[in-house]
């Protein structure tokens, strides 16, 4: 007598293997269910957690921007001084006329005692002297005394004259 | 041989595939319908996440900002305005012009030097700041006029000597020296804009601070007094003797 019956047909019988992949896909769903209930439980955790640090860094930066607003009046001041301070320095930069004047003061020092200049001009650029010397010597003294110096980077003798005072005349354009 | 009951015959082959699919098809759905929830859900988290994490980065970052700020005006805020008056007086809002004739009359008078003309130009606006030419005609040593002019870069409104001109004919047989004097003074007007609250903010640099403390020690015109009205009083009657 056989020991194993079956008496449904041969046909009807399951499948192992696909019987297997079904219970596979089954533990595959239950496993990605679970996971995501973990993953999404860290998650709400997370958004919970950080909507209440968000809360708490929001009150605290509505509470700054209110001691903002009452410190308005030193803002105001801190934007006026340095918009003040940048215009300012612009205009320091341009400003090169005092150590022109100091030069020219420093050249009148060296002149003989007394005498001044005939004409003198200064502008940005440069400055045009006219001076008169009673002797030769006095003259050359002042032209060596003025080369030596390292004030100026160019000196142009422009006029050299001889008038019938017995007085040399000359002028120079100081760079 | 055995007969089959006739309701219990089943055709082969498709029969079967079908039988097989409908086993598998179940979890099979099952498992793409819970990967289409748990997709849309972990996006959706993955999403608010993302926001909750970034605005407390953001909000983070810019209360470190504003602490910054507190900190820098609060320390500002400390510090005695005079030096910003003197600024805004080495650069005022509007023509200096006038407070620069007061400055040039002053120290003109502090030199001994006899101003015989004054002109000023119509103001000319170049970039950010407007200036005005003072051409002046001056009279005096002509060490009295060099210290005059180096007085002119002691005050404020801040003043620029563009140049010195003599004039020739008034020069002979005296120790006066006649001299045309060309100037330029500067105007600004204020900024009208504050950035915004979340903007950062420095305070001054070295160099920035340098500056005011040269323009502090300028100095400024003196203004006068407002004179209010008088208030009515009672005038006495003379004819009530």
């Amino acid at each position: 007598m056989p020991q194993n019956i079956n008496l449904l047909p041969q046909s009807r019988t399951l499948n192992t293997q696909v019987a297997l992949t079904a219970t596979r896909l089954t533990r595959l769903t239950i496993v990605v269910f679970i996971s995501f209930l973990i993953f999404g439980g860290l998650s709400i955790g997370f958004l919970f957690l950080g909507t209440n640090d968000l809360q708490k860094v929001q009150e605290q930066n509505d509470n700054l921007k209110l001691n903002i607003k009452s410190l308005q009046e030193a803002e105001q001041n801190l934007i006026l001084v340095r918009d003040r301070v940048g215009k300012i320095k612009t205009i320091i930069s341009e400003r090169s006329f005092e150590d022109k004047l100091a030069k020219i003061q420093n050249l009148m020092k060296r002149l003989p005692v007394g005498q001044e200049p005939k004409t003198l001009e200064i502008d940005i650029t440069r400055s045009r002297v006219s001076l008169n010397f009673e002797t030769s010597e006095s003259l050359a003294n002042f032209l060596r005394v003025l080369i030596e110096n390292d004030d100026y980077g160019q000196i142009e003798l422009n006029t050299l004259q001889f008038d019938i005072n017995g007085e040399y005349e000359v002028e120079l354009v100081l760079v | 041989m055995r007969k089959q009951f006739p309701s219990l015959k089943f055709p082969s082959g498709t029969t079967s595939t079908m039988e097989d699919l409908k086993i598998v098809s179940l979890p099979l759905f099952a498992l793409l319908g819970v990967l289409l929830f748990v997709g849309i859900m972990a996006s959706t988290l993955f999403n608010k996440v993302n926001e909750v994490r970034d605005r407390l980065q953001k909000i983070t970052i810019d209360n470190n900002t504003l602490k910054q700020k507190i900190e820098i005006l609060q320390q500002k805020n400390e510090e005695s305005f005079t030096s910003d008056n003197k600024l805004t007086w080495a650069l005022p809002e509007k023509s200096s012009s006038v407070y620069v004739i007061s400055q040039i009359k002053k120290k003109a008078a502090d030199n001994l030097i006899i101003i015989s003309e004054i002109t000023i130009s119509e103001p000319r606006i170049q970039g950010e700041l407007s200036q005005s030419t003072v051409t002046t005609k001056i009279e005096g040593k002509l060490d009295s006029i060099f210290a005059f002019l180096e007085s002119l870069y002691e005050v404020t409104p801040l003043i620029k000597v563009n140049n010195i001109q003599t004039e020739e004919e008034d020069m002979a047989g005296s120790d006066l020296v006649r001299m045309s004097v060309e100037l330029t003074s500067y105007y600004s007007p204020y900024p009208i804009n504050i950035p915004a609250l979340s903007q950062p903010l420095n305070s001054l640099s070295a160099q920035e601070e340098e500056v005011v403390r040269d323009i502090s020690n300028l100095e400024s015109p003196i203004i006068p007094q407002k004179l209010d009205p008088q208030t009515p009083i009672e005038r006495v009657d003379p004819f009530s003797l």
